[in-house]
């Protein structure tokens, strides 16, 4: 190396181009690192004396900063050396701790439970005071001046031996006690405070004693009991003989006896129990009022579920993957009413009610059903016998059957019927569904009775048929609409007469809902077309022959609409039926007036209901008012018809996607097109990577000081046994030299 | 075997009207058993004994025709008999032992050979009509058909030239199979013989059109039906006769097919059915199905459905055949009718009407009208039909995204739709909403109502697989609700109402 130190340090700073005029701009890009690195490996080239190398004989390789190293290499000397540094930290770290520790300021509290939350106020009292008491009784264990106290003060704690206190020495118990006084007495002496224990003693012995008088007592009564007893026999003949002799029966006349009876029966009966506080007509009134609320909100709200049930839109009308297993439906849970008024007093009558459970429908009597189908149910409730749920559910369903056979009763059986539905829900509503098939059949092979369509009828009473899914009304539903659009131009008047019945029946079950049917227009615009006199005035159809109702009658025939009778050709039903769809007409432009499609609607069946009206008016003022409402209602919807908007959403924006045209592209590497969340997985990998390194660093921190609390501990017993070492040892010393000096002394004595 | 046609027929004649003697000969020979008929032919075959056929054929007379009436326990040995019977002639065929003497002088053996000859067409005739008239015996029938194509194969191959078909025989087994009283057989004869074989039914439809009458026309469909489409490639693979090309085959499949097309008294139900198989059995077989076209297009205005079935075939000409026609769209929008909406047809013009709209280059006018068309349709519509108008029209919406204001206009204008116009394009539907549409969020089936939502939600579905949607009907919809499970109570009703009488839930009913 020539020249001074100086100028070989500036070639060594120039040579990794640090200094000097820089050549290349690339050196901006070299990292901060890499420069410190260089600048110490240049520092040390002109430190020689402070590196110190540790030659070894052998070549050993350990492992330092992760990684293999040979010992001894500049490579470990670096490594130890920071390990050193380290070291030397935590060092002056600890010693700074240690040195201020006790010497800060601070309040600590130390109450218990302070900062625990899970405690509430008065366990956390609680819990202070069992301490302090465990605290004090701690402190008294030892206390030499108040024994006597403590015995008193551990709350009756005493030694014991088979339930004796140790204290009491009283082996022979039937000697009888002395009176703790009189020994007292003769004691006398009242030379000192009794101490607990003598007091409690004192009151063991009275009681016993008072105990022991009270049983002699006792045994002396019973004794001349006895013998009065046996004397008794005496004494009564002596009253007998004295007084006139009594009739030998009771003199006491029917009602007392029947009285008496029933006032030992009244013993026996159970205990009258406190009526509900009487509640005023209005307190009544409210409740029902807020029942009721309740009722309709809840059926507002399965009217609108509309996501209740349809979730899984795509796999409903995905019919590849039928899953046999079936679709689970969220039905509404059953409010469990207190309908138990039927069976309350069956609870402790215990009498089975005379009626046998009906097991076909020809066991039902023919007057009275509503009392039988009262007492079945009273006699049957589950709670009274094993099995009676079952008969009971059988019974249920076999109901409903007979309501259906026989509609004439149906005023009766559907409040019935309903209050039993409550409790055997699911058996009615099995039964019901089971019978879809077989209605199904019969309005497809055109063989419907009465019974077939008030089916749906007593669907109608018995369910709630507002829901938006319910597990009975919508199959029912889709039956109906199905045998609307059966229909064609050639039905016959018994298929058009049951279409109206369904219709009326569809009708009611939307009453509140709503819900808007295709087929039911359609089937109204066929029978008008059907029905009205001369319909090629209206659709301009050439062919009247089909028509049912070609001419129109000089005086209409009128009859009642029977549901169980459908027509079979003897009574011309043609008019009524007319009157009825024209009724209907109104009735489906009142219920859809909401709709958007009502105009389409009024302009379908308007001319059919005008051209009604032509003819009948007259006779029927109700088809001219039915024919100004729909017309009415028809020009509203024109009038207030707009275009419809209903793609009123926040703007959806398009995902597009431009390529980076990255040079360094590394397809092991993953990118992230997404800029916060590439920032969000950076900071959240920096975080873990701190984390880690920071619970590293803490370990050996701990390490270290559990390693200096071992080093001082060892430190401290060390110098304590040195200590006393040295003390014994100047003992020993001291001692042995008056020893010596004792000795000596003596023997000096003795000579002398 | 063509001379002894007319006397076998007679023959076969004889025999029917000779069944009641024959049953007394019958008591005087009891045996018709299996090991008597293998007895019998064991003898012909090995010593040679001719006058075995008389004793079969006999057999045959006294027993199948019971059989064939009324089917039972004889019908094994009835079928043992066929293949006794067979395996005698074709051993004789094969000898060579029935073909007329080449020299004159062999009179003996010439006469031989003729009572072979009317022995054989006996049998011949007595298994033609197994074929044409057994509805009780199906496997004889089958083996009747077997025993008949192997003797056509035998002949065929026992001639002396390569190139020879022995056609007159096949000719009379088509003539009984089309006769058949049996479809089934019909079906399995195509299934089994004319698909496989192409030699087979090349020489089958040759010449087939004179033969055709109303008679067959069930028969002839139903083979149509059962065969394979074949390509000229499967025709190559095979080494058949020069005679036998693809070109000639079609020529003579179209031939014998218009033959039907034209017989004078098809009803509309006939129509129905050639128009369901047109498309995919007829045409891929013809030579120039161009010459379907008048046909096509009369069908097509027609009234009823005979149109929908139409569409399919004149797409495919349309398609593969450069048919040009002008008032394609036109016409098809004038089948949009509730009538339509209503047929077992629906799901297949659906398809069709997906299929024709699915361009990108119609007009917005248009994809609007069919639109406007289908949601009208819908206010009448049964619930199946409207299950596939809703993703239907979603998807012509999501393709053709200026149809949109349909359902979206913000800034108003007047409804100028014609719903009278035929013409699509001048319709005015683009200026009219969809209300049909949103009215069907509130239709009582609550999966529909649910469906009918997607034109109120942004449309993020790309679009809607059809084929969930167009098969539905009423009894599927009903099934599908059965087979939903009671989980929780069904809501009750809570209001008390009467039942009949003014006011209450039936007003104007009595019981």
């Amino acid at each position: 190396m020539a020249g001074s130190q100086l100028k070989s340090l500036k070639a060594a700073l120039a040579k990794e181009g640090l200094i000097g005029a820089q050549k290349k701009k690339k050196s901006s890009d070299k990292r901060r690192s890499d420069t410190e690195k260089v600048i110490r490996g240049i520092r040390d080239e002109y430190n020689r004396f402070d590196q110190n190398v540790n030659r070894t004989k052998r070549d050993v390789s350990v492992i330092a900063g992760g990684q293999f190293v040979k010992e001894g290499s500049d490579q470990h000397n670096d490594v130890s050396r920071r390990k050193g540094a380290i070291q030397r930290t935590l060092k002056s770290q600890y010693e700074l701790e240690r040195k201020q520790k006790g010497k800060q300021g601070g309040l600590i509290d130390r109450r218990f439970g302070e900062k625990h939350k899970g405690l509430s106020e008065e366990e956390r009292m609680l819990e202070r005071y069992r301490r302090e008491r465990a605290k004090e009784a701690k402190k008294r264990v030892f206390s030499l001046e108040s024994d006597d106290e403590g015995a008193d003060d551990d709350e009756g704690f005493i030694l014991t031996h088979a339930g004796k206190p140790l204290a009491v020495d009283d082996d022979d118990d039937n000697i009888p006690l002395k009176h703790p006084n009189e020994e007292d007495m003769v004691e006398a002496a009242p030379t000192k405070r009794k101490s607990k224990r003598e007091v409690m003693n004192e009151i063991i012995a009275k009681s016993k004693f008072y105990k022991k008088q009270r049983q002699d007592a006792h045994a002396q009564q019973q004794e001349e009991i006895m013998d009065l007893d046996d004397e008794f026999e005496d004494v009564m003949d002596a009253v007998r003989e004295s007084q006139p002799a009594k009739p030998q029966f009771s003199s006491k006349s029917e009602e007392d006896i029947a009285y008496d009876q029933r006032v030992r029966e009244l013993t026996y009966d159970r205990r009258a129990a406190p009526a509900d506080a009487t509640e005023t007509e209005e307190e009544i009134k409210k409740k029902e009022e807020e029942r009721w609320k309740k009722l309709v909100a809840a059926r507002e709200a399965r009217m609108t579920a509309r996501d209740a049930e349809g979730d899984d839109l795509d796999d409903y009308w995905h019919q590849s993957s039928d899953d046999e297993e079936g679709e689970e439906i969220d039905g509404e849970k059953g409010e469990d009413g207190d309908d138990e008024d039927g069976e309350g007093s069956g609870r402790f009558s215990r009498k089975p009610l005379a009626v046998a459970m009906p097991s076909s429908l020809k066991d039902f009597p023919e007057e009275n059903v509503g009392e039988f189908i009262g007492q079945v149910a009273k006699a049957y409730a589950p709670h009274l016998a094993e099995g009676n749920k079952q008969l009971m559910d059988n019974f249920v369903a076999l109901l409903f059957e007979y309501t259906v056979a026989h509609p004439q009763h149906a005023e009766v059986t559907i409040p019935q019927l309903r209050k039993l539905a409550s409790k055997y829900n699911e058996e009615l509503v099995t039964r019901v569904r089971n019978e879809i098939n077989t209605i199904r059949d019969h309005l497809l092979s055109g063989d419907v009775s009465g019974a077939d369509i008030f089916y749906f009828v007593a669907i109608g009473l018995i369910f709630s048929t507002s829901d938006h899914y319910h597990l009975v009304v919508t199959p029912a539903v889709i039956m109906i609409n199905e045998y609307l659009a059966s229909l064609t131009k050639e039905s016959s008047l018994a298929q058009v007469y049951i279409g109206v019945a369904l219709v009326d029946i569809y009708l009611q079950y939307q009453r509140l809902s709503k819900r808007y049917s295709p087929e039911v227009v359609r089937f109204m615009a066929l029978a008008l077309s059907r029905l009205v006199p001369e319909p090629s005035k209206v659709d301009g159809s050439e062919s009247t022959e089909s028509n049912l109702g070609a001419k129109p009658p000089k005086k209409p025939v009128t009859a009642p609409l029977s549901l169980s009778a459908l027509p079979k050709g003897d009574v011309d039903l043609r008019y009524p039926v007319l009157l009825k769809l024209i009724k209907q007409v109104g009735q489906i432009t009142d219920l859809w007036r909401d709709l958007g499609v009502l105009l389409d609607i009024g302009d379908a069946l308007g001319p059919w209901v005008n051209h009604t009206a032509k003819y009948y008016a007259g006779a029927n003022p109700e088809v001219a008012s039915t024919a100004t409402m729909v017309g009415k209602l028809t020009e509203a919807a024109r009038r207030d018809r707009k275009p419809l908007t209903l793609q009123y959403h926040r703007a959806i924006a398009i995902p597009t996607y431009a390529p980076a045209f990255d040079e360094n592209f590394n397809p092991n590497k993953h990118y992230d097109n997404n800029v916060h969340r590439a920032e969000l997985n950076k900071l959240r990998h920096t975080l873990k990577k701190e984390r880690k390194q920071t619970l590293k660093d803490i370990r050996q921190e701990q390490k270290f000081i559990a390693g200096e609390k071992i080093k001082e501990t060892k430190q401290f017993y060390d110098d304590y046994h040195k200590k006393m070492s040295n003390i014994i040892n100047s003992i020993q010393t001291t001692e042995g030299r008056e020893k010596n000096e004792y000795d000596r002394e003596r023997k000096r004595r003795k000579q002398g | 075997m063509g001379k002894s046609t007319a006397k076998s027929a007679k023959s076969a004649k004889s025999a029917k009207s000779s069944t009641p003697k024959t049953k007394d000969v019958s008591r005087k020979r009891p045996e018709f058993t299996p090991a008597k008929i293998d007895a019998l032919v064991a003898q012909l075959i090995d010593a040679n004994a001719l006058n075995n056929l008389v004793a079969l054929l006999e057999m045959w007379q006294t027993h199948v025709p019971s059989v064939l009436a009324q089917g039972g326990d004889d019908e094994a040995t009835a079928r043992h008999l066929v293949g006794g019977l067979f395996k005698s002639f074709n051993h004789l065929i094969r000898e060579n032992r029935m073909a007329l003497p080449k020299h004159k002088y062999d009179e003996k053996k010439a006469v031989a050979v003729k009572w072979l000859n009317k022995q054989y067409s006996t049998f011949i005739d007595n298994l033609l009509s197994v074929v044409q008239q057994s509805n009780h015996a199906p496997s004889l029938t089958v083996d009747a058909c077997d025993v008949l194509m192997q003797l056509v194969k035998a002949e065929t191959e026992a001639h002396y030239t390569e190139a020879f078909f022995a056609e007159k025989p096949l000719r009379r087994v088509r003539q009984a199979v089309l006769a058949s009283e049996n479809p089934a057989v019909v079906a399995w004869f195509a299934e089994e013989y004319l698909s496989p074989y192409f030699d087979l039914r090349f020489y089958w439809f040759h010449n087939l059109a004179p033969e055709i009458t109303e008679a067959m026309f069930d028969n002839y469909l139903v083979l149509v039906e059962h065969l394979r489409e074949l390509k000229d490639q499967q025709f190559a693979e095979k080494q058949l006769p020069s005679r036998v090309v693809p070109e000639k085959f079609r020529a003579h499949f179209q031939e014998a097919t218009l033959a039907v097309l034209t017989l004078p008294k098809l009803t509309h139900a006939h129509y129905q059915r050639i128009m369901a198989n047109l498309h995919k059995r007829i045409i891929p077989h013809m030579h120039q199905p161009h010459q379907l076209m008048d046909f096509l297009t009369h069908c097509y205005h027609q009234g009823g459905d005979l149109p929908l079935l139409t569409l399919s075939s004149l797409w495919e000409l349309m398609k593969h055949h450069n048919l040009e026609y002008p008032d394609f769209y036109t016409k098809l929008y004038a089948l949009l009718t509730p009538e339509m909406m209503a047929s077992t047809y629906r799901p297949r013009f659906m398809r069709l009407c997906e299929l024709f709209l699915s361009s990108t280059h119609l007009s917005a006018q248009l994809v609007a009208s069919f639109i406007k068309r289908l949601a009208r349709l819908t206010l009448t519509a049964p619930v199946p039909a409207t299950v596939a108008v809703v993703p239907f029209v979603y998807n012509l919406l999501k393709a053709h995204p200026t149809v949109m204001v349909m359902i979206h206009r913000p800034e108003g204008g007047a409804d100028e739709f014609n719903a009278e116009e035929t013409n699509p394009l001048k319709t005015g539907a683009i200026s009219s909403s969809v209300w049909e549409l949103e009215a069907l969020t509130s239709h009582y089936h609550p999966h529909v109502a649910t469906l009918a939502r997607i034109y109120s939600e942004p449309f993020r579905k790309l679009r809607y697989n059809m084929e969930d949607f167009y098969d539905w009907d009423y009894s599927q919809l009903v099934q599908q609700e059965q087979r939903k499970r009671y989980k929780a109570a069904a809501a009750l009703e809570f209001e008390e109402r009467g039942v009949f009488g003014a006011g209450n839930y039936l007003e104007d009913w009595v019981a």
